[in-house]
């Protein structure tokens, strides 16, 4: 087995970078992800990797940069937060309407205005249509996992498309917790040769990239995006075996957490899930059957797994640390979406936490199951959707 | 308190979150005197802020109306705002070298391009200082930085005879100076051409950060090596010598010389809309 070491997430993930050792990899620093690329480029300095590495002068042209590589034929990676994807999401669509597989850490962070720089999700959540595969992580060891085998997963035949792995940032990106990392050439071996499509520098064969498709076959290139897409939740399963067989930590979908006979269940993704597998603790020792959702494949999303994951479920709380303004939070939609597609219907509400970094408390969590029992009980829903921990 | 602050900023801005020894309060308190000296009021400026430590650090501060741009958009933020104001009120851009010659140097050169009557000081501290210090577009060549720890030898908007200045010139902008933090009463100087200027004015102003760069390409945090390592290769301009990397002074002054942004927009607008009623 691997080294066991207390190291931060953006180190965990600089350091699977470095295992993957990618041909390219374009760097502009944003607060909370700069560490990843800052690290990488020390690796890049000191000769530990083989990659090409070039400091561009946005994040647009970041992952400009990125899509030419891939174009050329390499195994091509950056990382980002907030604005930075933000400022990407033109290219986001041009990377996947391509079908480069580039993986990118995604330190999550709030999006301006006004300007925050700490934790949520609105930046993940704001590329969610971009036509990239998202995995999220609850810590820096899942990053770390979820980094490996999102090369596996973007560059699967099935699938060829780019992929973004998720952490919070500052409680993730900027916390040491002990992990472990795996032997260099154990990664090597997991991951394999990079092995191009349609490469630009294979000069006999010339291709073009993104020309003009008008509304004749159009919706063919979308369609076709979707249908690799629906390939991706089977890749994502073998990669997991396979994963576990390296590691000994297993992956899925999601995380079902005590939700076998739950009859009130939360959904929370990232860290605050971590915080709220403690409470449920608790409260099943009081007897009282509650349980956690923490969905790992995002884009993707995993309707009908979901469905029976949470068919015990007779009250769902659905945690958001993003906001779809005027609508209901993003996750909230999709496993709304998820249980009535399945023909269940169980009583939801949907709780908006932890915005811009604001803190995550055990209390919030008691005060949610604590509601989801009172809605079990009464069958009454006072308010489907509201805030958590904000002053009114 | 400084009697400046007192009557420009906002109280519980002051002092800053800088960290210690940084250039860049030297370099708003000129912004400030030079403000003070054409006898400018709170209620005559707007001010807009970018990202960085540049941003970060006078964001909310002025006392008056103000702004915080993304990451190189505040220039093409300030010309819409121009657009829509008075002519007499003035807008003062505070951003950092980052924002100006790299994220946002299209927008900035669009600003000189079309003459817009807004004044930027971009605040020099070498590079990415904000997000740990890696190099930028102009740290001089060969310095250790977080990015470069064989020293930066890539070519930038300060190195090989380019000169982002001179770049900026070309565009079309009408005043154009270049100071260090330690130039004092000549940077105030400047900085008021500069907002007398009906047009693009530009004030490029190197500031010390002893956190990240000096620890880097110096060695050391110390405040006073990092001050003599820029002064020892700033002069004015026609004193330079082989060492010199900041030849300081007014590079160009065409102030008031060509047709303002608004002005010109407002004004062919009108001819147009007479036209049409004829």
């Amino acid at each position: 087995m691997g080294k066991k070491l207390a190291v931060t997430g953006n180190q965990a993930v600089a350091e699977a970078m470095r295992q993957i050792n990618p041909d390219v990899c374009a760097a502009y620093p944003i607060t909370p992800s700069t560490e990843v690329m800052q690290r990488f480029a020390s690796f890049v300095a000191d000769g530990k990797v083989d990659t090409e590495l070039v400091t561009v002068e946005s994040e647009h042209s970041a992952m400009s940069a990125c899509i030419g590589a891939a174009a050329a034929g390499g195994r091509v990676m950056t990382a980002t937060s907030s604005q930075g994807l933000a400022l990407m999401w033109e290219m986001l669509h041009i990377a996947s309407g391509m079908r480069f597989p580039i993986v990118m850490p995604l330190v999550n962070r709030a999006l301006s205005a006004p300007i925050n720089i700490h934790g949520d999700h609105s930046d993940g959540m704001g590329s969610r249509d971009c036509g990239w595969i998202q995995l999220f992580s609850e810590n820096g060891q899942e990053a770390y996992d979820n980094l490996i085998q999102a090369i596996r997963i973007a560059e699967h035949d099935d699938v060829r498309l780019p992929a973004m792995v998720c952490m919070d940032g500052f409680i993730i990106s900027h916390s040491i917790e002990s992990m472990e990392y795996l032997p260099d050439d154990v990664v090597r071996n997991f991951i394999g040769e990079f092995r191009p499509k349609n490469p630009l520098l294979d000069i006999e064969n010339p291709v073009t990239y993104g020309p003009l498709v008008l509304p004749d076959f159009f919706m063919e290139f979308k369609r076709q995006q979707h249908e690799a897409m629906l390939n991706v939740k089977d890749v994502v399963l073998d990669v997991a075996r396979e994963f576990e067989k390296i590691s000994g930590r297993g992956y899925g979908l999601f995380e079902a957490y005590r939700l076998d006979d739950a009859e009130l269940a939360l959904v929370i993704l990232n860290s605050a899930a971590g915080t709220a597998k403690d409470v449920i603790d608790e409260y099943r020792e009081k007897g009282i059957k509650v349980g956690l959702l923490k969905p790992r494949l995002f884009r993707p999303f995993p309707y009908k797994e979901v469905a029976e994951a949470l068919s015990s479920a007779r009250v769902i709380g659905v945690l958001d640390r993003a906001d779809s303004l005027g609508g209901f939070g993003p996750m909230y939609m999709e496993i709304s979406s998820a249980m009535t597609t399945n023909g269940a219907k169980p009583l939801m509400i949907n709780k908006i936490y932890g915005l811009g970094g604001r803190d995550f408390m055990p209390e919030h969590v008691v005060q949610v199951i604590d509601e989801l029992k009172e809605i079990a009980e009464t069958g009454n829903i006072r308010l489907q959707k509201d805030f958590l921990g904000v002053r009114e | 308190m400084d009697y400046l602050a007192k009557k420009y900023t906002r109280p519980r801005k002051i002092p800053s979150t800088a960290c210690s020894g940084c250039g860049l309060g030297i370099n708003h308190k000129a912004v400030l005197q030079a403000i003070y000296e054409l006898g400018l009021e709170v209620e005559d400026i707007v001010w807009g802020t970018s990202i960085g430590c540049a941003g970060r650090q006078t964001f909310g501060t002025w006392k008056g109306d103000g702004f915080a741009g993304t990451h190189g958009r505040v220039y093409a933020i300030a010309r819409g705002l121009r657009l829509a104001l008075p002519s007499e009120k003035k807008i003062i851009l505070t951003v950092g070298d980052g924002d100006a010659f790299g994220i946002g140097l299209l927008h900035l050169i669009h600003a000189a391009r079309s003459n817009a009557d807004l004044t930027v000081i971009v605040n020099d501290n070498l590079g990415y200082m904000s997000t740990g210090g890696q190099y930028g577009w102009t740290t001089p060549l060969g310095s250790k930085t977080d990015s470069s720890p064989y020293g930066m030898y890539e070519q930038n908007l300060m190195s090989d005879d380019i000169d982002v200045l001179s770049m900026l010139k070309h565009a079309g902008a009408t005043f154009i100076a270049r100071h260090v933090s330690m130039d004092g009463q000549r940077a105030v100087e400047s900085i008021k051409k500069g907002i007398r200027n009906r047009g693009f004015s530009l004030i490029h102003m190197v500031y010390p950060c002893p956190t990240n760069f000096g620890s880097r390409e110096l060695g050391t945090r110390n405040t006073i090596k990092l001050y003599e390592w820029i002064e020892s290769r700033a002069a004015p301009l026609g004193e330079e010598d082989e060492n010199t990397v900041w030849a300081t002074g007014v590079y160009h002054d065409a102030s008031n010389s060509r047709p303002e942004f608004s002005e010109n927009i407002h004004k062919n607008v009108e001819r147009i809309r007479r036209g049409a009623a004829l």
